[in-house]
Formats: C-alpha cells, structure tokens, sequence
C-alpha cells in the first residue's frame, strides 16, 4: 500500500502537466507548468474569496450596529458569529487542498458501499432537495464489503452526486432525476453508476474531464473528478464516465475490487 | 425596524448562490440604509413578482444555471431596464474583461469594502 500511495504523491504533480500537455497539445513543458500553476492559484482564490467575502460584509455591518445611536447587540453578535463560521469555512478549504496535495496513505478497513452511498446521500440531501432532484437507489443486496477508506469513498459517491446535480440545475421543462445503481460487476468487482439526465457532455471530451483544472462549471476548482479518479485508483479501482446513450446526461461508474465468492 | 421605514426605502434585489453572501451582503444592505429582497438563483428571481419595483439589482456571475449575464440579458428582453451590479469571486483576466465590457454599472470583486458597495448603489440609484 506504502509504494502505491508514493506513486500517487508522485502522479499528483506529474500529471497534471502530462494531461495538460495531452489536452492542449503544447510542446512547451515549462510553460504548461506555469500555467497549470496559474490555473491553480485562481481557483484556489475563487474558492477562498467567498468566504473572505462573507468575513468583510459580517465584520463591516458589525461594526455598523455597534456604532448605531442605540447599539444592536443582538445583531452584532449574530454577525460576529458568522465571521467565525466563514473564517472556519476558510480554513478548512485550505485544509483539504493541503491534505489533498501531500496525501501519502489511505485507511483500510472493511467498506459497505451500499451504505458509502447512503451516506453521501445525506451529504447532499439540502442540495438535492433545493434543486427538486428525485433520487432513484437501486441498491444490491448482500454486497461483500472491499477494502479501503470508508470517508474517502464516500467523499467520491459525493463529488459524483454533486456534478450530477449541478449538470441538472438547467434542465427546466423534464423531470431532474438523479439514480444510483450498486451492483456486483463481476465475480470479483463491484459498481456504482451515477446517472443523470442533465446536460452530459460529448464522447470525445470524456477523457478532459478527468485532467486537473477542466471545469464547465463558473464555480468549482476542476479537481473533483481527477481527485476522484485518483482515490479510486488508489483502491485498485476504476472512474469512467460515459454519455447516456438512451436519452440526456451522463453516467459515471466507479468500480472497485472485492472478495471473490 | 418598522414597516413605513421600508416603504420609503429603495428596494434592491439580491442574486446570490453562497449561502455565506445570501445571509451576510442583506443585513450590510439593511444598515446602507435600503430594502432587500434575496434570491438564490436567476430563476428564482425572474418566477418573482415585483422586478419593476426592484430599483436595482445585485448579482453573482457564477450563478450556477442561469448565470449572471444571462439575467440581465434575460431582463432587458422582457422591457426592465434594472441597474445591474455583478459580484464575482473569479479572477479570470478574460471574465474581467467582459464585465467592463458589460452594461453592468460595475462589478464588485469579492472580497470587496463596504465603501465600494455603497458607491456602486449610489451609482446604480442614480440611473433610474
């Protein structure tokens, strides 16, 4: 396990200039560098001045209220308070990017897919439901569990619901659903597909959107999939997403290695 | 703060999908001295009533489905002529670009001051 999660530690920084390279076609390698830098640095600023964002607006109508003839107590302590949630917002998103960047290991322990994906579920719930998404579960009995980080896994089951939901938030005249199907892919795989009916995306881009910093969205960091893929991999498993071919959106399935019967 | 206060008040109409920004940006505009209506998405704010009563409208660009140019474009089709400010966390030097470009009276880079929001109130009040 040691030498694989070296080999990712190696393959984060390595290979987001190769992908680039791959997508872009520029035979400049230091340039590419630079620029997936530069990629990095402004999502890294987008993500942070948000919650910056809250921090000043919090901190100035604060201000305000104390200084009103008849000071609002109430209100300025109300605001205080959400200054500190939004730096603790901050803060953590500073966290995850570093823990993303220098992680070495992954817990192992025995995993219940069937419950990672209920469980990110709950994760979502507030978002689904904002965004009148009807959940399909077809979920298979008596899953032997794999092997792996039962929070890791759950966190990909969550960035693949979340783009499923975001690729759906435009779709006004049909139904926004959303279906998670767990099943027992081979003898010794199993697979959860993600389906959605948004906008999906076209056959030959599937491959960029795995790559470090590719993103349709106006929001986001274009790290969720590759991340994905990388902790998936991580497990000895496999990420791919691929357009429905019976109507819109897309499909994302991930599989990972099981006991065998 | 009693109900004549917000009838003399301006009303300005907030577009914004971070819940942070949702929940803070109205109470800074409620001690700026105008009234707010919020809403976490463009649609949202285009189902609404009342958007001839807005006089002036603030919003992200990166709402997520309809965006913030979308809005305004939106908008002028259906005959309002609302002021328009944009807020954007983006750094993007081409998305910089087009917001100058843009017909918007300005646009706010967040994390931005109360003084350049009032500015941009004042400004935006003024072209009604």
């Amino acid at each position: 396990m040691r030498a694989k999660a070296t080999a990712l530690r190696q393959a984060n920084f390595s290979t987001p200039s190769r992908r680039l390279i791959a997508v872009r076609g520029d035979p400049d390698p230091d340039a590419d560098v630079a620029r997936s830098l530069q990629m990095l640095a402004a999502a890294i600023a987008h993500e942070v001045n948000q919650p910056l964002s809250g921090i000043t607006t919090n901190a100035s109508t604060c201000l305000r209220m104390l200084s009103a003839g008849v000071p609002n107590l109430d209100g300025a302590r109300e605001t205080a308070r959400r200054t500190l949630r939004d730096a603790n917002r901050a803060l953590e998103i500073i966290n995850r990017l570093f823990a993303l960047f220098t992680q070495t290991t992954i817990a192992t322990e025995p995993v219940d897919v069937n419950g990672a994906v209920v469980d990110a579920l709950a994760l979502s719930h507030c978002e689904l439901d904002a965004g009148r998404v009807s959940v399909r579960c077809m979920l298979a009995d008596h899953l032997p569990r794999v092997t792996g980080d039962p929070t890791q896994l759950q966190q990909v089951i969550h960035n693949l619901v979340k783009n499923a939901l975001e690729a759906m938030l435009g779709i006004q005249e049909s139904p926004r659903e959303l279906t998670i199907i767990t099943r027992r892919k081979s003898d010794d795989r199993i697979e959860v597909q993600v389906r959605d009916v948004g906008v999906g995306f076209r056959g030959e881009d599937a491959a960029k959107l795995f790559a470090p910093f590719y993103t349709t969205k106006l929001h986001g960091m274009g790290i969720g999939l590759s991340v994905s893929r990388s902790i998936v991999e991580l497990h000895g498993g496999r990420l791919s997403g691929t357009p429905n071919d019976d109507g819109p959106g897309a499909t994302f399935a991930l599989s990972i290695p099981c006991p065998p019967r | 703060m009693s109900s004549e206060v917000i009838g003399t008040r301006p009303l300005v109409a907030l577009v914004e999908d971070d819940a942070s920004i949702r929940e803070s940006l109205p109470d800074l505009l409620l001690e700026l001295g105008v009234a707010v209506r919020v809403f976490s998405s463009a649609e949202a704010l285009l189902a609404s009533d009342g958007i001839a009563d807005m006089a002036c409208l603030i919003a992200d660009i990166g709402l997520p489905g309809m965006t913030g140019f979308d809005l305004m474009h939106e908008l002028r089709v259906r005959g309002h002529d609302t002021p328009m400010i944009f807020m954007t966390g983006q750094t993007d030097a081409a998305l910089r670009q087009r917001l100058m470009e843009s017909e918007a009276v300005t646009t706010l880079f967040k994390p931005f001051p109360e003084k350049a929001l009032l500015e941009a109130i004042v400004t935006a009040l003024a072209q009604r």
